[in-house]
């Protein structure tokens, strides 16, 4: 009797030291990691932004008079309950060198492919190919990089196929953004300054980190957790003139015909969740928000289960009742 | 009412053996229920937890890359569930019996429904799991298309069981029944469409061919439908200065949606009538 008690003591032991271990090896490493390390939360997953506010006559007195957000935003954002889809496909992690960014990042902003190919032909016979451009500036910038489909802005059904595929990015360290722009502005000073490119009739635009942040929130930035701090250390080290972060929240001060404030708000996963267009006096001009299906899905998953279970209990009462009998 | 249903008339004796049948078969519905469940978990789920694993572009797609495992899926459960449906009667002499309780057609069309529902639960838990990660990882609505493909699942399963029922009709066992339809599902029918192809090429579409029908289940989730349906890939002048001779290979993609449907039921309709001769004869 009392050997069994003993056993029954040593495995309460056990079970108590396990699960502490688990609490210990779950808990604890993120509280120590977040400080220092930032984790994606990229999930596989479909987003729908729907345009949930136009303000037409707002919009051309403040934004732009020829303008519509179309130019923001591709398909038709320009009608309300307009809808576009991003799945996230799949991501990995890896690491770009200067020469990537120049030509994933920077370049597609400003050139037309066809544009690319002619200035990387012609970089090359200038002798800045991707050998001498990383030697020369030998950044390397870990990053998430995500595949993701793109359904264009609809107020129909969407197409069976996607409008198009591209990558979205997720910088591991926010202040490698500031690396990439200043190696950038100094490639660019060196590029414009030869005589061939020059000749060619091609020029590499000097980039504010206003406008580069602009260009990265609409071409898709997502960001890393924890993403209060991360936006904030991104903004920070930016030092942009008109941008700033509030939470999880991207604010940029932007004139057009007047002044207007654009919020771009980063969900849990790290992508954008909602977008706001604002005049001064705070009135709401254009705003997208998102949503997906994934309530509906854990919904069904949880009356599966439970039916499964109940279903389950029943037959196990049904047999004990009959081998009573 | 009584007298018809002692003398084995009316549908109350059918529906009785087809629920005896489902209780006597559980523990084999319980398995392929499982196996049906860990697949879809595996493919829908687990495979998707690699970052790198890159999903489908669209749903029907996704959809397609589950269903690569169905065809298995429904082969086995076929083979395990059909197999002994005739032959056990004469294996355990109970279809010798001169006076049967019990219509031995209507014995036998029970047991085939009480395998039929439960093979079906396990086609149609595969296709809900894969429908909710559809929807979870594409959102709504569901494409439309793959109800088509369930269809044709359930056709499938159809024309193979009763290639089984065909098969148990005639030999002498359970096992033996189980071991030639596989053989015949699984290896035969496959080399016989690859020399087919490999001889005729596109001229020869193998019909014939059951796994062959079966392409239908994740092809006509395609948009648009294959066309052309035979493909061929060729490899030449691969060796040292363009040489080493040209090799090409050709394949059969899917039947057309009209030609399958029609091919499908022609066959569940002649391998029955053969069973049934079959079963009749056996009793003489």
């Amino acid at each position: 009797m009392s050997m069994r008690i003993h056993k029954n003591n040593i495995k309460m032991k056990v079970f108590s030291l396990l699960l502490l271990g688990i609490f210990v090896l779950t808990v604890f490493p993120f509280t120590v990691m977040g400080a220092t390390t930032y984790q994606t939360t990229l999930t596989k997953g479909t987003d729908i932004y729907i345009v949930d506010h136009y303000d037409e006559e707002a919009w051309k007195s403040t934004v732009n008079s020829i303008s519509t957000p179309n130019e923001w935003f591709k398909g038709n954002a320009s009608i309300v309950d307009a809808k576009s889809k991003i799945t996230l496909k799949g991501y990995v992690f890896t690491t770009w060198n200067t020469y990537d960014v120049l030509t994933s990042i920077f370049m597609p902003e400003y050139f037309t492919t066809q544009q690319i190919y002619t200035l990387i032909g012609i970089m090359n016979l200038q002798g800045y190919n991707e050998t001498t451009i990383n030697s020369n500036y030998n950044e390397s910038f870990k990053l998430w990089y995500g595949i993701r489909s793109v359904w264009n802005f609809t107020n129909s059904d969407y197409e069976e196929l996607p409008s198009y595929t591209d990558g979205v990015i997720v910088l591991q360290n926010p202040l490698d953004y500031k690396k990439m722009l200043d190696d950038y502005t100094n490639l660019s000073v060196e590029l414009n300054g030869d005589p061939f490119i020059q000749f060619s009739g091609y020029s590499f635009p000097n980039i504010t980190p206003d406008q580069f942040l602009w260009q990265l929130a609409l071409n898709g930035l997502a960001i890393a957790d924890p993403q209060a701090e991360y936006l904030t250390e991104l903004i920070n080290e930016m030092g942009p003139e008109n941008a700033s972060a509030t939470e999880t929240t991207l604010i940029f001060e932007r004139y057009g015909v007047t002044d207007y404030t654009v919020e771009i708000e980063y969900g849990p996963k790290g992508m954008m969740s909602s977008f706001l267009v604002k005049d001064s006096g705070d009135t709401i001009i254009f705003r997208l928000i998102s949503t997906n299906s994934e309530w509906i899905f854990f919904t069904i998953l949880i009356i599966a289960s439970v039916s499964v279970g109940a279903f389950i209990a029943y037959m196990i009462v049904r047999r004990r009742k009959l081998k009573k009998r | 009412m009584r007298d018809n249903n002692e003398n084995g008339i009316g549908i109350k004796p059918i529906i009785d053996t087809m629920f005896f049948e489902m209780k006597k078969q559980k523990k084999k519905f319980y398995f392929f229920f499982i196996v049906a469940i860990l697949v879809d978990l595996l493919v829908c789920y687990l495979l998707q937890l690699i970052p790198g694993n890159v999903l489908s572009d669209t749903q029907a797609g996704f959809f397609s890359t589950g269903l690569n495992f169905i065809s298995f899926l429904t082969l086995f459960a076929a083979c395990l569930f059909f197999s002994g449906i005739i032959c056990s009667e004469f294996d355990k002499k109970t279809g010798f019996i001169l006076f049967p309780k019990i219509n031995k057609y209507k014995l036998i069309l029970g047991k085939y429904l009480g395998n039929l529902v439960l093979v079906v639960m396990i086609v149609t838990i595969y296709y809900f799991i894969l429908g909710l990660f559809g929807f979870y990882y594409y959102g709504g609505p569901i494409n439309i298309r793959i109800f088509y493909s369930y269809g044709f699942a359930l056709l499938y399963v159809i024309a193979l069981s009763s290639l089984v029922t065909l098969f148990s009709s005639f030999l002498r066992s359970e096992t033996i029944t189980i071991i030639i339809s596989l053989i015949i599902l699984l290896i035969a029918l496959n080399i016989a469409d690859s020399f087919i192809t490999l001889f005729f090429k596109d001229a020869f579409e193998p019909l014939y061919s059951l796994s062959y029908l079966s392409n239908l289940i994740t092809s006509v989730l395609e948009n648009p439908f294959p066309n052309p349906r035979y493909v061929e890939f060729s490899f030449g002048g691969m060796g040292p200065g363009g040489f080493g001779g040209d090799f090409s290979f050709g394949t059969w993609l899917t039947p057309t949606i009209e030609m399958g449907t029609t091919l499908l039921i022609v066959y569940i309709v002649a391998f029955f009538a053969l069973a049934a001769l079959l079963f009749k004869r056996r009793q003489l």
